[in-house]
């Protein structure tokens, strides 16, 4: 049968509603519009979807599923390819720049040390730098937002991209907790102060819970609607998380960073432990940068882009 | 992939081979192929074909390219050259498998 355009945008509709990726999305509508058209004229167009729908698809949850189940394909291989990438930087010949670039960010901290701001420019662009590479990114494939529905690829790839903010995010707002915590309970010997202070800290905590579900939840809800996509990656992540990381981190430099008594110091072994773990979290994010843009090159040699 | 379970495990060995006959495919044009192929004995499941097509094309054994047909994108599957050469492997894979078999179910070899 040969469906009319008002059968043919009531077919996109509801695959629009129902399907999360573009992929998917054109391979089903291509798919069900020629099952249609190689199906006898007999019938009424409704029943025809149906019957597709139920017998090639196994209905509504069967596109469900067969969405869920191509997501978890192409996240498979892309996850699998980025911990490789991750895992050359602590094997020769790559583990000596590692090391090298531990050993670097370490001395920067020591009292002696003047860094001229570099650590704080360092730590801004592994904030600012997964957004600049997936936007780059979107740019080259060329990408339109506006109707379009989100690509699995593009999802998998924010995804990893993002791993290093959510890192640095999870460990600033720990710091944070910790810091309150024993300004708060240390520091105060009154039995008020000390209730107080146990209170803010599960406050802080019950906040950094919230914060981590908000982000998850929206995060999910977000693709699957499409809706996200008609804001720019770029507006998009600085006025979420980024900015509150960047927020975060600037209180942080202002309060501490800059007192001689808080800098790494070869004579006190608890703050070089401290300062050894900062230098590790900030070696990770730049591996974890390095491992995107390797992520994104080989995308592009096995075309792997979206079309 | 089909009311056969026995054949589930064949079904990325299938599209590669389809492919390597047939240069591009489209996902509706490979279901019918295999119906067409089988005389409608092996039916695959749309719900098996895509995301197997889409693991294929993340490991980098097939690329695809896009058409607009009658106002709508058909997508295009054809094997890379790391897809050309699993191809092979797959098909040896599957003929040793039916060799085993054969010898464990002491079942007749196939007339050629």
């Amino acid at each position: 049968m040969t469906p009319t355009a008002e059968q043919k945008q009531w077919l996109k509709d509801y695959l629009r509603k129902v399907m999360m990726y573009r992929e998917t999305y054109e391979e089903v509508y291509d798919h069900m519009l020629l099952a249609i058209e190689n199906h006898p004229e007999q019938q009424y167009f409704a029943t025809v979807v149906l019957d597709i729908l139920e017998k090639d698809f196994g209905g509504n949850n069967g596109l469900l599923v067969l969405e869920e189940n191509c997501r978890r394909a192409v996240e498979a291989t892309a996850q699998a390819r980025f911990r490789n990438n991750f895992k050359r930087w602590f094997v020769p010949p790559l583990v000596i720049v590692t090391a090298a670039m531990f050993i670097g960010l370490f001395y920067l901290q020591l009292p002696n040390v003047k860094t001229g701001g570099a650590l704080l420019l360092l730590f801004v662009l592994l904030v600012i730098l997964p957004t600049i590479i997936c936007s780059v990114r979107a740019a080259q494939l060329g990408y339109k937002y506006g109707e379009n529905k989100t690509s699995i690829k593009d999802e998998v790839f924010r995804r990893l991209a993002f791993t290093s903010d959510h890192v640095l995010l999870k460990f600033l707002v720990t710091s944070q907790i910790a810091q309150q915590a024993t300004k708060y309970l240390f520091m105060l010997n009154d039995t008020i102060g000390m209730t107080v202070g146990i209170l803010l800290t599960f406050l802080l905590v019950w906040f950094a819970i919230r914060r981590f579900k908000l982000n998850h939840k929206y995060g999910k809800d977000k693709t699957p609607q499409g809706d996200g996509l008609r804001r720019t990656p770029f507006l998009w992540n600085l006025i979420s998380m980024r900015l509150f990381i960047v927020l975060v981190a600037s209180d942080l430099i202002t309060r501490y960073g800059f007192k001689q008594e808080h800098w790494a110091t070869e004579k006190f072994i608890p703050v070089n432990i401290i300062y050894g773990i900062a230098t590790g979290v900030l070696v990770l994010m730049i591996i974890n940068v390095f491992a995107v843009i390797e992520l994104y090159r080989s995308e592009f040699k096995t075309n792997m882009i979206i079309n | 992939m089909s009311t056969n379970p026995l054949l589930k495990g064949t079904l990325q060995t299938v599209i590669l081979k389809l492919l390597e006959d047939h240069t591009e495919m489209y996902g509706y044009e490979i279901t019918q192929k295999v119906k067409e192929i089988s005389a409608g004995d092996v039916l695959l499941t749309e719900g098996a074909l895509y995301p197997a097509l889409h693991k294929l094309e993340a490991d980098g054994f097939l690329e695809t390219f896009t058409q607009i047909v009658d106002n709508r994108v058909r997508k295009y599957y054809r094997l890379t050259e790391q897809g050309g050469k699993e191809v092979t492997n797959k098909v040896t894979e599957a003929e040793a498998f039916i060799d085993q078999l054969q010898t464990l179910l002491s079942l007749k070899p196939a007339v050629k």
